[in-house]
């Protein structure tokens, strides 16, 4: 559990909003290794789940953990609960959420823009800043995550360090991707809807539906053309040896970044079909960076 | 409509979301409806058709849970020693338990998609509470059966043999040969050895109509789940369905996880009709908690 800590950002005693049983052994935040509980707007409340630090060395950063987005979440959910785990095994407060739209935070899945996950990504820092005690933030994002972690670096110029795990570098390169996975999956193209009460056109591409203003505001994204830097220090992780991955890393150092690229080969635990593998050398990768640059 | 985090179980600390009905249609006549695990997908459930469902039900009344099973998404390790298919009965059985504490529910419906969908059959033998069980492209119920009927799927060695990706994929170190050796395996499963293990499948589902249990069965189009139930029912089918207690669906351009748009809305529209059915045929005959 959390080190006490005097702070004005310490965490209320009755923050957890989850319902648990009184008979369990597991019936208290102290018995277990994580608190889920809702957060943000209460008109769109956001999924969280709290880790706290373990261990005699509580670190003084909390990390807020980006999930990949849209099927990617889906097949990477395991892989970074187990590295919020380990986190939390190194010393780290954790905190991982759903942005809108998705997993089981409020919201329909056509209703998500990158505005609006920008702005979560700031409410899970408050939030997380407020129940760890922690000030200084990491964020660490996976793919779309990573993308969406640098872009609200870049707003914020407040994070001290920042783990991008084979990020999305080109918005436009990865709807073709998915697109391209959806028809070989489905041997047709992505299904058009007819969907009046948006007011625009949806297309549903691996089984979430995206609006074209959406399509249209992902395919302008690209991480090599950001001037600020994200994070004081940035890891850019390389599972596949990918020359985007090798550019964003050099273009962060033009950004006065301390960026460093580290090509770890691995499985792609966003794809179909990776199963449940968890990439223990990355994991352990990323945990040892963050304990050098955010001990 | 109100979400609500969870936290129970006596061997793992098992995390759902309970969703409650809005007070305008909330009824205390209603079964509560239990989402289970596909495989390894945590609760949302794949293409997050589970939060999908459970808000869609709440908002016909029905208090809905959706929970992870022990080493499963946010849930923790179990500490029993149970086989995995044991323990999901039981941590299924659990959630009940928690349910009848913190909602009063007395009867319940689970629903499941491949693996999720056998664990809701299991536990509908085991559990008398459970009034209806709604199996989405289930296919796991026997392994002997499962190697048997794998191995033999033309689609797949169809897809092995004529893609020119996967022969190439041993050459860059990305052959799935697990799944192969799965394959390869139940070419050696004999027919005897298989359509015994189906007949004892086909008895599971007389004995859950036997019961009073509905049912609703629905295959997907481009799923290997139909050839599946071909092996397991047979000819027994027809009679099975004219009792009433299994209802039995086709959803056209569906894959096993209902990535297509249009499939998923039909899906939604299937379990919703087959819960309202179960509720009313149920009304009256068992008890009302």
């Amino acid at each position: 559990m959390d080190a006490p800590r005097k702070s004005a950002l310490a965490a209320p005693p009755d923050a957890p909003r989850s319902e648990a049983d009184p008979r369990s052994a597991h019936g208290t935040a102290h018995g277990r290794d994580l608190d889920p509980f809702y957060f943000g707007p209460p008109a769109r409340p956001l999924f969280g789940c709290y880790h706290p630090p373990k261990g005699v060395n509580a670190r003084d950063c909390v990390v807020v953990l980006c999930y990949p987005a849209w099927r990617e979440y889906m097949r990477a959910h395991r892989s970074c609960r187990q590295t919020a785990n380990r986190l939390s095994q190194a010393g780290y407060p954790v905190l991982r959420f759903d942005y809108s739209g998705s997993g089981d935070s409020a919201g329909e899945s056509e209703q998500g823009n990158v505005d609006q996950w920008l702005d979560e990504i700031s409410t899970a820092i408050s939030e997380a800043q407020r129940r760890s005690g922690r000030s200084r933030v990491s964020l660490m994002g996976l793919r779309f995550g990573a993308t969406l972690s640098a872009l609200a670096g870049v707003q914020r110029h407040d994070l001290h360090s920042m783990v991008m795990w084979d990020p999305v570098v080109s918005g436009a390169a990865y709807i073709q991707e998915m697109t391209n996975i959806h028809e070989r999956l489905l041997g047709q193209p992505g299904e058009h809807l007819d969907t009046e009460n948006l007011g625009e056109p949806v297309t549903g591409i691996l089984g979430i539906p995206f609006t074209a203003s959406t399509l249209t505001a992902l395919r302008r994204l690209n991480l090599l053309t950001i001037r600020d830097a994200p994070a004081n220090n940035i890891l850019v992780i390389d599972s596949v040896d990918s020359a985007p991955c090798r550019l964003l890393a050099e273009h962060l150092q033009t950004t006065g970044a301390h960026s460093e690229y580290l090509h770890i080969a691995g499985p792609r635990v966003w794809m179909d079909d990776v199963g449940a593998l968890v990439p223990g050398r990355t994991v352990e990768a990323l945990v040892s960076w963050l304990v050098r640059v955010s001990p | 409509m109100k979400e609500t985090p969870v936290v129970f179980g006596g061997s793992a600390p098992l995390v759902g979301i309970i969703t409650d009905p809005p007070e305008s249609a909330a009824s205390r006549d209603l079964p509560t409806i239990i989402l289970l695990n596909q495989g390894l997908v945590h609760r949302a459930g794949p293409n997050r058709l589970h939060v999908k469902i459970a808000r869609r039900m709440a908002s016909r009344g029905f208090v809905t849970l959706r929970f992870d099973f022990s080493g499963i998404g946010d849930s923790g390790i179990s500490t029993d020693t149970l086989a995995f298919e044991k323990r999901c009965v039981k941590e299924t059985s659990e959630a009940m338990d928690y349910l009848r504490d913190v909602r009063n529910s007395r009867r319940f419906l689970l629903l499941g998609i491949c693996l999720g969908a056998v664990t809701g059959f299991d536990t509908a033998h085991e559990d008398s509470r459970v009034i209806g069980v709604g199996l989405i492209n289930p296919q796991q119920y026997s392994q002997v059966l499962t190697s048997y009927v794998e191995a033999r799927r033309w689609r797949y060695w169809k897809s092995v043999l004529f893609n020119p990706r996967r022969w190439v994929r041993p050459l860059i170190g990305r052959a799935d040969y697990q799944s192969l050796w799965i394959r390869l395996r139940g070419l050696f499963v004999r027919k005897e050895k298989a359509e015994s293990a189906a007949r004892k499948v086909a008895a599971d589902f007389r004995a859950l109509v036997d019961r009073d249990i509905d049912m609703l069965l629905v295959y997907s189009s481009k799923d290997w789940g139909l050839e599946y139930m071909r092996m397991v029912f047979g000819d027994a089918l027809p009679k099975l369905i004219a009792s009433g207690k299994l209802h039995l669906e086709f959803v056209q351009q569906a894959d096993h996880i209902f990535t297509p748009l249009p499939s998923q809305q039909y899906l939604f529209e299937l379990i919703q009709g087959w819960a309202e059915g179960v509720t009313s045929r149920h009304s009256g005959v068992r008890q009302i908690g």
